[in-house]
Parts: structure tokens; C-alpha cells; sequence
């Protein structure tokens, strides 16, 4: 396969991480979320609403709107709009679309949102209606939706590579750690093991404490030139590099790996970092084996590796290897399309200096990583993206 | 001809008819060859004109070489299950009523990979199964696989839980 090689970001930074409240449920539809992140990084950036002449949006639930129909609905005048249909691998796309449309000078300041709305019907309605494939092949089977799909995947990981219900407790015990500490997370209790273990059966060898939970809220950030920042008095990070890869390996008969495996070596390069220059890791967690799969295919570890790592790991903010230092999607909530961008803003606060909850020490690298769409039997969209704080 | 009772009044007494939930009925125009073959008893998928390759979930053009030639063709239904679930939460008010519901993803030796009811005498993945169609309460075709070495699909009682039509 011809590789061509990356022009980088130098003067193209992202700023002003944004987080619109969680909540269980909210009859405001998807557009009163997006205008409450607008709003957010419009204060916090010290912008006029005239400034901004981009906007790169992620929701499922803007129907029959799209990023169009926001425009008008919110009063934005735009040179520049994309709408990133990609779930959870929505902000590291956006993110890439933002950087490339400032650095050619297209739009100077680029809005990147995920935001989404939980009326009362509203998951099960986009379940149903998800893709031609979940409709036609996924959803008349018992429509279990995500949980049916990754218990598949799950099933199979454990089986072919020994990890054990156990391991992917680690990981939800350590990220509920984390959300303890982070004042927007949903969950506020502690999990224990025992409890992970004991939760109900959802689709075995999934249980409770696998399966994010629903809600509705908005995560944001802005993209603009250096200078601008400054000018404006932000933090910011840099971006050292990025990837994307869409249904990378159509021919695997189930999915133990997604696209990071193909693109990896050029995203570190790009970067100019080593595996051990990343101070934290921002995985895509709506189900925890697609985290250990990331860490895998990212290069942490070999692949069937990941149970291994798991065991020989912590990954809280204080850990040896944090991960999702928030809490994740498992447990601060998973606000559809926001979901997609919990880690890039949790990253860009710990980088800058700024966490909402637990600091990670030193923390200068981050690698935030998105997966998304299980349009059949597989999660298509796979992305990652490497950034730096200030002092980095 | 029916007499209907005139009295006043009498239609408060008469019992509110219970909405049948059904299984979710909605197919793409493509994927109703699927039921079209599985109501002639037949287990079909798409066939590609110029290269032969199998699809599964049907679809408007060839993954390998994007004819738009597909005919539909018997299968033998041969395969592995590589993974399964037991599903305890469904999101359709019709599964309900028939949880925990035994679900399988088979690796057609055809080439796709399809996700299946599976039957309880099928052992646990991995293990050979044969695959065939059955009509849902809603009408529509849903795969379901049998243990692999079934000779009579009419042996097999996935019916009997009221799930699929016979």
C-alpha cells in the first residue's frame, strides 16, 4: 500500500474544551444542546458569534436536520460546515476536517461539536433506523442494538485470547475511580469488582457494568490558528498527528482489530513521540473490550496482548497507564455523538493544565482515540490523534 | 353472517382489542429477496453475475467489484459459529415476552458473515451449523442456524416458542 507523507499542523492549535451537563433524559431536542456548546466556547473563548465561520458537527439526533438546518435554526453565517456522521469516531474526524480547512485558510475559527439530545423514545428510535444493514440483518434479531453486537465481539475475544470478565472489570472499576473525581460524570458511586461481576446479565458475556448508559449533553472545542489563541489569551494544544480508516479489514469473518493497526507507525511518526511519551489515553469505551483493543492496536501491546496489559496495568489518573481519566463513556454517560468527544475534551484539559476532576501528574502527550458505527457486524470508523499541551 | 348485538351500551363491555406486538417489520426493497425465497421455502442470498462473490446482508451492488449484477441463488447454508450471545434486553416490545433469546454470528463457508437465531441444540462456538431461513410472526425472513450435521430442517422445533412461524 503507497503511503504519502502527512503534512503536519504547526500553527493550527485547539482550544476551549467544552462539556454541556449531562443528563438521563431531556425533551429539548438535539439543537438546544448544540446552541448551549456554541455558547460555551463562544464565552469561554471570548469570541463573538461573528467570529466563528466553521462549524463541524456530530449528532444522531438532529433529524430531520442535519448540520444545514442548524445554521438557520441557530443564526450562524458560515463559510464552512461539515457534518461528521461518524460516531464515536466523530471528533478525531472532525478535528482532522477543522485543522485542514484552518490551515488553508478556508475558515478561521471552527467550532467542532457532538451533541445530542435523550427524549424519552429516542435511542430505541435510532436504533431501529441505525443503518440498511442494522435494519435489514441486526435489529429483527432480537434488537438488542450495541449491547447484541459487542457481546459477539466480546465472546469471541475472550475465547480466542484468554481474557476473562475479571480484566474488562479492571478497567470499568478503575474508569468509575476516575468519575468519581469528575464533577459532570453520572455515576457517582463507587463500583466495586464484586459488584461488576455480580451485575445483571445484559447480553452474555456482557452485564450491566459493560453498557454505557444513555443520556443527553454535548461536548465541544474550538480549532484556529495559533496566534489567535494567544492573541486571545487560551490554553491550547498542539496536534502532532492524526489518522482516520474506515472498514479497514472487510474480509476478518468477526472483529478482533479495527484500522489503527494499518495507520499506527505513520501516526507516531507524524508525531514525532514514542508509545512511552504518551501520559494518557483517551479510548473509544462504549463496551471495555474495544478499549482493550485499541491498546492493542495502537501499539501498547501486541495483539492478545491486551488482557496481559490489563493485569499488569492501573489506569487511573494516578496510574501506571491512564486511561479515559474522566471516567469515559462507562461512566460519566454516553450522550450519543457527544460520546465521540468525551476523551478530546478530557484530554485537552489535562494537557493544558485544566482538569474538571483528577489531574494526571505531568500529564504533556495525550493520545485520544475514537471508533465508531457498527453498521452490521463490525465498528467501521476508526481514528486517533495525537496532541501536546503547551509545556509538551 | 355474523348477528351483532344491538344493545346500548354493550360496546363498553366489549373487551379492547389487544394490539399484537410484532417483530420489527421494516427491510430495505433489496432485502425482501430474502423473504421472498424464504416464503418458497428456499435459503437465498445474492450471487455476483461478474465475479461470483456471495453477499449477505443484501445489498444494491457487489462488495468485491461493485457490479450491480446480483441474482439471488440457493445456499446450502453451511458454516461456522464463531460467536454467540444470550440476550436478555431487547429494545422491541415483541422480544420481550421471549427472552432470554439465543443469538449466533456464522461465518457462511460462502464467504459472509451473518448474524443468526440459533437453535439450542447447536453446541457452543465454535461449532459447524447449517443455516436456513424461517419466516418471523411479522412475515419477514429471519436466518436461524441448526446443528450442522441436521439432515430435516422440519426435525428442528425453533417454532415452538412462538417466535417464528412454522
Amino acid at each position: 500500500m503507497t503511503t504519502s507523507r502527512r503534512q503536519g499542523y504547526e500553527d493550527i492549535v485547539v482550544t476551549v474544551p467544552v462539556t454541556v451537563p449531562y443528563v438521563r433524559r431531556s425533551n429539548h431536542g438535539a439543537h438546544w444542546f448544540v446552541a448551549r456548546a456554541l455558547a460555551g466556547l463562544l464565552e469561554a473563548g471570548g469570541l463573538a458569534k461573528s467570529a466563528l465561520d466553521g462549524l463541524c458537527l456530530s449528532s444522531f439526533t438532529l433529524a430531520p436536520d442535519t448540520a444545514v438546518g442548524v445554521t438557520q435554526h441557530l443564526g450562524l453565517s458560515l463559510r464552512w460546515l461539515d457534518h461528521i456522521p461518524m460516531g464515536g469516531a466523530g471528533a478525531i474526524v472532525g478535528l482532522r476536517r477543522a485543522l485542514r480547512a484552518v490551515q488553508s485558510g478556508d475558515a478561521t475559527v471552527v467550532a467542532c461539536v457532538g451533541a445530542d439530545t435523550n427524549q424519552a423514545d429516542t435511542f430505541r428510535t435510532t436504533l431501529g433506523s441505525f443503518s440498511q444493514f442494522a435494519q435489514d440483518a441486526v435489529y429483527p434479531y432480537g434488537a438488542g442494538g450495541p449491547n447484541a453486537s459487542f457481546a459477539f465481539l466480546t465472546a469471541y475475544y475472550m475465547r480466542t485470547f484468554g481474557a476473562r470478565r475479571e480484566d474488562f472489570g479492571k478497567l470499568c472499576v478503575a474508569q468509575r475511580d476516575n468519575a468519581l473525581a469528575f464533577p459532570l460524570a453520572l455515576f457517582k458511586k463507587p463500583l466495586t469488582l464484586q459488584e461488576y461481576l455480580d451485575a445483571r446479565p445484559v447480553a452474555e458475556p456482557l452485564h450491566l457494568f459493560d453498557c454505557v448508559m444513555p443520556c443527553a449533553g454535548a461536548e465541544a472545542f474550538l480549532v484556529m490558528r495559533r496566534e489567535r489563541a494567544q492573541d486571545l489569551g487560551l490554553p491550547f494544544a498542539t496536534v502532532l498527528g492524526t489518522i482516520e480508516r474506515h472498514n479497514s479489514f472487510p474480509d476478518d469473518p468477526i472483529q478482533t482489530r479495527g484500522g489503527w493497526v494499518l495507520d499506527r507507525d505513520e501516526l507516531f511518526a507524524q508525531a514525532g513521540v514514542r508509545h512511552a511519551d504518551i501520559d494518557l489515553l483517551q479510548t473509544y469505551d462504549d463496551y471495555p473490550v474495544i478499549s482493550v483493543m485499541q491498546m492493542e492496536d495502537l501499539g501498547f501491546c501486541a495483539k492478545g496482548e491486551g488482557p496481559d496489559f490489563v493485569r499488569s496495568h492501573t489506569f487511573t489518573a494516578d496510574g501506571d497507564f491512564p486511561v479515559n481519566t474522566s471516567g469515559g463513556q462507562l461512566s460519566v454517560g454516553q450522550a450519543g455523538a457527544a460520546g465521540g468527544y468525551l476523551g478530546m475534551t478530557e484530554a485537552l484539559r489535562q494537557i493544558t493544565g485544566s482538569p474538571l476532576g483528577a489531574a494526571v501528574p505531568d500529564a504533556r502527550i495525550a493520545l485520544v482515540s475514537g471508533f465508531g458505527m457498527i453498521n452490521y457486524d463490525r465498528g467501521l470508523c476508526c481514528g486517533a490523534a495525537i496532541l501536546a499541551g503547551r509545556n509538551a | 353472517m355474523t348477528e351483532s348485538s344491538e344493545e346500548p351500551g354493550c360496546d363498553s363491555l366489549v373487551p379492547q382489542t389487544t394490539r399484537v406486538p410484532l417483530p420489527p417489520g421494516l427491510r430495505s426493497r433489496v432485502a425482501l429477496g430474502l423473504t421472498a425465497a424464504a416464503a418458497r421455502g428456499r435459503f437465498e442470498l445474492q450471487v455476483c453475475r461478474e465475479c461470483g462473490a456471495v453477499q449477505y446482508p443484501p445489498r444494491e451492488a457487489c462488495h468485491r467489484c461493485l457490479s450491480v449484477l446480483l441474482d439471488w441463488k440457493l445456499q446450502d447454508g453451511g458454516g461456522e459459529l464463531i460467536s454467540e450471545t444470550m440476550l436478555y434486553h431487547s429494545h422491541a416490545e415483541f422480544f420481550r415476552e421471549h427472552l432470554p433469546l439465543r443469538l449466533g454470528m456464522v461465518r457462511l463457508d460462502s464467504g459472509p458473515t451473518a448474524i443468526v437465531y440459533l437453535h439450542r441444540k447447536v453446541p457452543p462456538a465454535p461449532a459447524r451449523v447449517k443455516v436456513d431461513t424461517r419466516l418471523d410472526k411479522g412475515g419477514h425472513a429471519v436466518l436461524v442456524a441448526v446443528p450442522g450435521d441436521t439432515t430435516k430442517m422440519a426435525d428442528t422445533d425453533m417454532a415452538d416458542n412462538g417466535l417464528l412461524q412454522w
